[in-house]
């Protein structure tokens, strides 16, 4: 820390106010900074007159450094309220620049775990375990990762400041890019997967109203195992790549099963058994088939809500949807077989248009 | 104009705690001390803001001047951390036009004819009145020292 550079905007204020003189000593009360640049070099007692002087000790990390020294020319009843406020204000800075110091150093154990962790080929264990007794995470817990992607660039300054807005001593993160924040939010073990969601809602709520707004924000899976965190990571990917999102609300992962599994389908090896029905629908709006598979596996085929999202009337929804259960001859809204057969089908087919 | 993101009274208006906790918990860039006599001398205004970091602005205005102040900022992104020594700054502050939904008691430590309100907060007589008309216009005034600590919410039968 650069005592000397904060103390610098101490002598500039002193020297507007041509009764006091402020000094910064060494540990043997020599002047090395002043507003009278005169003095330094001197040696100040610490038995001079107290109604005209003062002298505090400067600690940083309980290890004297020096003292401030507040002097006044002609004695004047408030020496003592106005000396210790610039010595509380001059502690305030060191406080603060001590405190981004040490958050700083923090974020950069954070920022190699998660490299070890996330972006590495593969982990080291032992030094991974290292990092995290560093910081003193616990790697018993289950974690989910969280990835917060802005299109503008992240403000450093606010990233190191959400240190103290993530009061949560197990959650760490890292700005793998100056787009993109990568978070491992722990979770209780005895909660249940709908009081988990809910404290994911209800952080990245938190993170919106802070001020991480204009972003976008994928809740990957829960990991017991930190060689598994890397699964959660890949799995938020997933959602930033195939899910249409809205900016400041959040999106999991868990939610998209179905459609992350329809996309591991190889479509070259099923491409051709589907080519019966390929030719059905050479004379159909494809596309509108797509959309509307889409709508009901996303409204948990819910034809309300389905009819909604596709701004058609509810009865335009089923007369489509009979269309397509007699084309292709399977019962879309009354078996599961058929649900998924069409759900497959329309996936496909959306790779192919 | 931007938002108030947290206004706290404290009686040692900015210190530590204020400056490694709270600023960056509220994600505040510009701290406003309400004080009316602070405001009114030059001198103890820079040394009380010079506890602030250039990265960020803190001023010291008068509670008929807030107003004024935050209703001309044109940054929409401007967080405000309002900071005065007791109630009676921010009933003012909002007799003339700010709305404060929510006031966070931190520091008001026993001295003079001030008596315990919740463990190391006190308040005398005078401060506790101001208490009353912040809760009678509905806002939501609690104790809270450190954002790890839980808010506890101030009511009129702790007030007495």
């Amino acid at each position: 820390m650069q005592l000397k550079e904060i103390f610098k905007k101490f002598v500039h204020i002193a020297r507007e106010n041509p009764n006091y003189l402020v000094a910064l000593l060494d540990t043997n009360h020599c002047v090395t900074e002043a507003s009278d640049e005169n003095v330094c070099g001197e040696i100040i007692s610490q038995d001079m007159d107290p109604a005209r002087n003062r002298q505090f000790e400067i600690k940083i990390n309980n290890q004297l450094e020096g003292y401030l020294w507040i002097h006044i020319h002609e004695q004047d009843n408030v020496i003592g309220m106005v000396s210790k406020l610039f010595y509380d204000s001059l502690r305030t800075r060191i406080a603060h620049e001590l405190e981004q110091e040490n958050s700083l150093e923090k974020l950069s154990l954070e920022d190699q775990l998660v490299n070890e962790l996330v972006i590495k080929k593969s982990a080291d264990s032992v030094y991974v375990r290292d990092l995290m007794n560093k910081l003193k995470l616990d790697d018993t817990i289950p974690r989910t990762a969280i990835y917060v992607l802005k299109n503008d660039v992240f403000d450093r300054q606010e990233v190191t400041n959400l240190k103290y807005r993530i009061s949560d001593q197990n959650t760490f993160y890292s700005l793998i890019n100056e787009h993109t924040l990568k978070i491992f939010k722990p979770q209780s073990k005895s909660k249940t997967n709908i009081d988990m969601r809910r404290d994911l809602m209800i952080f990245v709520s938190e993170l919106v109203e802070w001020g991480l707004t204009n972003c976008y924000y994928a809740i990957g899976t829960p990991q017991y195992q930190v060689r598994l965190y890397v699964n959660s990571y890949s799995s938020c990917q997933w959602v930033m790549k195939n899910v249409v999102m809205v900016k400041d609300k959040p999106y999991f992962f868990t939610d998209h099963i179905f459609g992350y599994f329809c996309s591991r389908l190889d479509a070259g090896k099923l491409d051709n058994l589907f080519d019966y029905y390929y030719q059905k629908v050479i004379n159909m709006d494809a596309e509108e088939m797509v959309e509307i598979a889409e709508a009901l596996f996303n409204s948990n085929f819910n034809i309300n809500v389905a009819a909604n999202v596709l701004y058609l009337h509810r009865n335009t929804l089923l007369y489509k949807l009979r269309g397509y259960e007699s084309l292709f001859k399977i019962n879309i809204r009354g078996s599961m077989q058929g649900k998924i057969m069409f759900f497959l089908f329309s996936d496909l087919l959306k790779r192919t248009l | 104009m931007g938002k108030i993101v947290l206004a706290r009274i404290d009686d040692r208006l900015i210190h530590g705690q204020v400056m490694t906790a709270w600023t960056q918990y509220t994600n505040a860039n510009e701290i406003i001390v309400v004080d009316a006599k602070v405001a009114s001398d030059k001198f103890l205004t820079d040394i009380i803001t010079s506890a602030v970091p250039d990265k960020m602005k803190a001023l010291v205005l008068k509670p008929e001047d807030v107003v004024t102040h935050i209703s001309q900022e044109t940054n929409e992104k401007n967080n405000y951390l309002l900071l005065a020594k007791g109630p009676k700054a921010f009933v003012e502050v909002i007799q003339h036009g700010i709305q404060l939904e929510s006031i966070d008691i931190g520091g008001m430590g026993q001295k003079g004819d001030r008596k315990q309100l919740y463990r190391n907060i006190a308040a005398n007589q005078e401060e506790r009145t101001y208490f009353k008309k912040l809760l009678e216009k509905g806002v939501n005034v609690y104790i809270q020292v450190v954002p790890a600590n839980k808010k506890i919410g101030l009511t009129n039968e702790m007030l007495g």
